[in-house]
């Protein structure tokens, strides 16, 4: 067998083209100190160049969606990770974590951008006062309406005042049928699809308000997937989205709230959609740590206030 | 503030401290970026969790990176990477080397700052059309067929332009910290 050097032999682990035999060479080398070196170069460079790097002007508008300018500045490669795991300004008594939007969104297009135009984008009954019942289904098929797992609407409960108006959302359980084996022990889903206005590449910001009334660790999930037919099927384009190539935009983010049910604690998600993007699914879901029986209630878990709004990139 | 939360500050500040190396020990192992931020993100749900029962965890780092590689064989399972999985022998050897390899690197105060100090003036360095290059495979992930549309390459050229750009960068990297060491 013709003997690689390390850096070939990561080439090939890197692109997936090792082979057994390859990959048990590595292994041998990586008992030498020069090797193991080689290798820690190797992976680091390749994992932090991403935050290292200058980006194109898509870039620029994703650390910072609302800013007026594309900017890229030295502070914005910490932003990306301070946005994904930071510490929130609370008051004394209570710590909460935000981890914030990572995205996974295929961007395809390049714009100088010159100014961004924000838009409120419409929800239906965003603050859940209208009191209509939320039908216990999979993803909607029209824009304007939330469906979900089981939940309720309801006003004040125990400690938890609703953050605006006299409703909220409580989350109630995780329903076990049409979704992945395994996942639906843990979330309590939400979702409403909307029609996304504007034809450049946008960046849309979805916020939420939660919290919740339990000693058992909560947290909260936003998650948004754009697709570019509004008449296509948003339950399979909401299946699609962790598929490469199956969507044309998809980003998550995580909120971990506080023990004060006298607060509530935003979460937000930033994504980018290209020019084709019309339609968006949105996803909101209350997480627990399993339990047994699945079907067990979920803990207090609460939402309300929640918002859309889209910069979109003008042309001059 | 309560001891809980206090310990999970704590863990926290160390998380960030560390996320550069295990961040580099994830996407290193899964070869995929997303993948890669979930799995960081579950890491640090479990974490939390963990945390939040009062359990004392000795070596952070360690830890996650035990929890990653249970998170990262998961994942191989479920895309069903079937030569990965089937000489699982010859990856579980390998997976306990780099753990070996990212082990000796926490006992090395500022292993990853430096490299990453170092990083970033090479970056800075390099010609305009090289950043783009790379920032087009690194910042925007777009794949390689799509930066030979943009760039008006080919393929290959791409390919052999992305490959050189990276060894330059790691040679520039490596000549950064020994010139370091000499001067100190």
């Amino acid at each position: 067998m013709e003997h690689m050097t390390t850096d070939e032999l990561l080439q090939r682990w890197s692109d997936g083209s090792i082979t057994a035999a390859e990959l048990r060479e590595l292994t041998a080398k990586l008992v030498e100190p020069e090797h193991q070196s080689a290798l820690l170069d190797d992976w680091l460079l390749e994992s932090s160049l991403p935050d290292r790097l200058p980006g194109a002007s898509m870039a620029g508008l994703h650390e910072s969606p609302m800013n007026h300018r594309a900017e890229r500045s030295a502070s914005a490669r910490e932003k990306h990770w301070t946005g994904w795991l930071s510490w929130r300004p609370l008051t004394a008594a209570a710590a909460g974590l935000v981890i914030g939007a990572f995205s996974a969104t295929a961007v395809r297009a390049f714009a100088v951008v010159k100014w961004p135009r924000v838009l409120e984008v419409p929800l239906g009954d965003a603050g859940f006062e209208a009191g209509s019942p939320i039908a216990t289904s999979s993803v909607p098929q029209q824009p304007g309406q939330w469906s979900g797992d089981p939940c309720a609407i309801v006003e004040a409960q125990g400690r938890v005042r609703p953050r605006e108006g006299r409703h909220m959302l409580k989350f109630l359980a995780a329903a076990t049928t049409g979704d992945f084996a395994g996942s639906k022990n843990m979330a309590s889903d939400l979702w409403q699809v909307i029609a996304l206005p504007g034809n450049g590449a946008r960046t849309v910001r979805i916020r939420a308000w939660f919290n919740a009334d339990t000693d058992k660790q909560a947290h909260f999930h936003i998650a948004a997937v754009a697709g570019d037919d509004p008449g296509a099927d948003a339950k399979n384009l909401w299946e699609q989205r962790y598929s490469e190539g199956g969507t044309l935009a998809f980003a998550r983010s995580m909120t971990f709230v506080d023990r004060d049910p006298a607060t509530w604690e935003a979460g937000e998600l930033t994504l980018q959609v290209p020019p084709q993007a019309r339609v968006l699914v949105i996803g909101i879901a209350a997480y627990r740590l399993p339990v047994e029986p699945a079907t067990e209630w979920f803990p207090a878990q609460f939402l309300d206030d929640v918002s859309v709004s889209i910069s979109e990139e003008v042309q001059p | 503030m309560s001891t809980e939360s206090h310990a999970i500050q704590q863990a926290a500040a160390e998380f960030i401290r560390d996320r550069h190396l295990l961040g580099a020990f994830v996407n290193g192992l899964l070869r995929d970026a997303h993948a890669a931020e979930d799995v960081l993100q579950e890491v640090w749900v479990l974490l939390s969790a963990e945390l939040e029962k009062g359990i004392r965890i000795e070596n952070q780092a360690a830890w996650c990176r035990g929890v990653a590689r249970n998170l990262i064989r998961r994942h191989w399972e479920k895309r069903q990477m079937a030569r990965l999985v089937a000489d699982s022998e010859a990856l579980e050897a390998f997976m306990d080397r780099v753990e070996h390899c990212f082990s000796w690197a926490d006992t090395q105060e500022h292993f990853a700052t430096a490299r990453l100090a170092a990083l970033d003036e090479c970056v800075a360095s390099l010609p305009e059309r090289s950043r783009r290059l790379l920032s087009l495979k690194y910042t925007q992930r777009a794949a390689l067929e799509r930066i030979a549309d943009e760039t008006g390459q080919s393929f290959e050229a791409v390919k052999k332009a992305l490959i050189r750009l990276r060894a330059a960068l790691l040679e520039c990297v490596r000549r950064k910290l020994s010139q370091e060491e000499w001067n100190t």
